[in-house]
Order: C-alpha cells, then structure tokens, then sequence
C-alpha cells in the first residue's frame, strides 16, 4: 500500500471507530435493521476509500508511465540522434566546403583563360591601329584560340553551376536537424515542467555571456537571434570608426 | 615597392583564405601566405618575414583579437599594419578591435573593391609621415 492510501487511512480512523461503534452497539441491542443499516455504510465508506486509492495509484502510474516514456525519449535524443545531428551538420560542413573549392578551383582555371582573350585582344587591336596591321593568320591564330578557350569557360560555367547543387542536399540535412532540434526543446520544456523548475530560470542562465565568448567572437549576425547594437555594413562600420577618430 | 608586399592571411576556412589570396592576387600583390588560426600565424609572424596582416577575428585556437593584441605586445611586430576581415558585427566589438590598435575593419560579405580601398589606405597612411 502507498503512502496516500495510508495516510487516507489515518484520516478516516475516527469515522471507522465510530461507524464500527456504532455497529456494535446495535449487535448489542439486538437491533437487525440497524446492524444491517450501519453495515452497508461501512462497507459504502470502504469501498468509497478503495476506489480513492485506486485512482491515485493509476494517476502515479500515469506520471510514471509519463517520465519513463520522457526519459527514454532524451535518452535516445542524447544517445542516437543528436550524435546523429553532429554527423549530420559536419556533413553540411564537407558539403559546402566541398562546392566552395570546386568553384573556387574552376574560377582559377577561367580566369588566365580570359585574361589570355583579353590581352591578345588587345594586342590585335593595337596592331590593328598600327601602320603594320596584323597578318591573316595572326587573327586567324587569335581566334581559334579565343574560341577553344571560350568553349573551355562555358564548360567551367557548366560545372559552377552543378557545384551549386549541394545547397539542395544540405538544406535537406539542416531542415532534418531543425526537426529535431524542435523536438528536444519540447522534451526538454517538459522536463522543465514536471520536474517542478521554472523555465524562466534556465533562460536567464543561458544568456550570460563571458569575456572568453566576447573575446572569441559571436559569428555572423544572425536576424532574430543576434542581440545588442550590429552595424549592418561596411557604411556603419566606416562611420563608427570615423567617429572614433580612425 | 607595393607588389613586393608580404602579406599573411588568416582565416580557418580555407575558402575564404582562397578567396582572400584570389583577390589580392588580382590587386597585384603576388606574395600572400596563410595560417588558419592566430597560434599558426603569430610564430610566422615573428620570422619578420610580413609586411601586412589579414585577419579573421572568430576562429578555434587563438582568435583574431587575441592575435592583434599579440602582435601589438611585440615590440618587433607592434608597428605592422593590421587588417580584421570579419563577420563580427557587434557595435562594441569594433570599438574594441579599434581600441586594440586595428588598422582597419571590413565586414563580411565584403566586395573586392572594399578590400581594396580598405588595404590602400592603410598603405596610404604608412607612407605619409608621421604627424
């Protein structure tokens, strides 16, 4: 028996002793209706009681039934899946990063090709305004190489723009993540919340913020989430430093 | 003399370090080293061997900050023009990188002609004599 039950017990001792008084003193008296009277009552009171216990244990068993399935949840969260969500994201990161240097690699490669076009075009004009104009197969030369180079730039561009793909992929990924975060501030929110806390508290905790994270830096700004005075470009920066005298 | 330039960029992507080096290349200057944090570059650094530094400010090891304050410190090194390159937006996080004695700040995303007109006032300003 559980510690309410008990103690519902204890509070219902006296009106037990006096039903049970009661009783004896019609057993005495010879009175049938009245033993039979109190009796039912008794045996009303009882399972009055009995059905009180009952419903507190099923309420425990509810609660726990609750927790357990909450503390399984975060288990798994805190075990499977926000490891998970670390692959994931550093995932994300190979992803970008991947793109980033693939771009970066075409751009290399397309940029002496059009310098190339540029400076011999240059060279033919200058030529070309010179007394001695540029012979036949100067163009000539000129041109089949522009357009070989050209056809090559195209298919860089071609390739720029497949690079591009990732950002499909890793939104996919992130969206997941976004998910699950979603989930584990709702686990966490009622964890919060039947553990008697105040989420009011474990706010204000986390907001403080040390001389190490200012010295270390907050990133990019990030609408909705930064707080505190940003400039928003390279025009406000240039003012305030102006204003500091730089 | 200003080709000539050493300069050393620091940044823990090595995309942006690329971009850095792309644009920089494409401003004439030809001799541009890396270092992904300031712990890699301050012992570069103290090898006298640069002229002018780039940096982040939030990176894992030694942040840009932390950086600029060192090579402030050393009384070798206290004298090279510094540039922070950064996303860093706060108000008082600019005042303090000013206060830490940068030369100059660019926000990111930045535009090659930022970065140009940041770098040739700093060399301005070196190449005019000391009020």
């Amino acid at each position: 028996m559980n510690a309410t039950a008990v103690s519902q017990f204890h509070a219902r001792r006296e009106h037990y002793a006096a039903q049970l008084a009661a009783l004896g003193e019609a057993l005495q008296r010879d009175d049938e209706h009245a033993f039979h009277t109190q009796l039912r009552e008794l045996a009303a009171d009882h399972e009055r009681g009995a059905m009180q216990d009952l419903r507190q244990i099923t309420d425990d068993l509810q609660a726990a039934l609750e927790r357990f399935r909450l503390d399984s949840r975060l288990d798994d969260l805190a075990t499977r899946e926000v490891p998970d969500a670390r692959a994931r994201l550093e995932h994300v990161m190979r992803l970008t990063d991947d793109a980033a240097h693939t771009t970066l690699d075409l751009v290399e490669q397309s940029c002496p090709i059009a310098d190339r076009a540029a400076t011999g075009a240059g060279e033919l004009l200058e030529a070309w305004n010179s007394p001695r104009r540029p012979s036949r197969n100067q163009v000539r030369g000129y041109l089949d190489e522009t357009r070989a180079g050209l056809g090559q730039v195209r298919e860089k561009l071609s390739q720029v723009l497949l690079a591009q793909g990732y950002q499909d992929l890793s939104g996919q990924i992130l969206r997941g993540v976004m998910k699950l975060v979603d989930e584990l501030e709702v686990a966490l929110t009622h964890m919060v919340r039947i553990s008697g806390g105040s989420l009011g508290a474990l706010a204000a905790g986390s907001r403080a913020v040390s001389a190490e994270d200012a010295s270390r830096g907050f990133g990019p700004v990030v609408p909705g989430v930064t707080h505190g005075a940003t400039v928003s470009g390279q025009t406000d920066v240039d003012a305030l430093l102006s204003d500091l005298g730089m | 003399m200003s080709a000539e330039i050493k300069f050393l960029v620091v940044d823990d992507f090595s995309t942006m370090r690329r971009i850095v080096k792309n644009l920089l290349h494409d401003l004439g200057y030809k001799n541009v080293s890396e270092a992904d944090d300031g712990n890699t570059a301050l012992p570069m650094l103290k090898t006298g061997k640069f002229d002018f530094l780039i940096t982040d400010w939030n990176m894992p090891g030694m942040p840009g900050l932390d950086l600029l304050k060192n090579v402030r410190a050393d009384a070798a090194l206290a004298g090279m023009p510094v540039l922070m390159l950064t996303a860093e937006a706060k108000r008082e996080q600019i005042v303090e990188a000013a206060q830490a004695g940068v030369n100059g700040y660019v926000i990111k995303p930045f535009t090659a002609a930022t970065l140009k007109e940041k770098i040739d006032k700093i060399l301005a300003a070196r190449a005019q004599p000391a009020a």
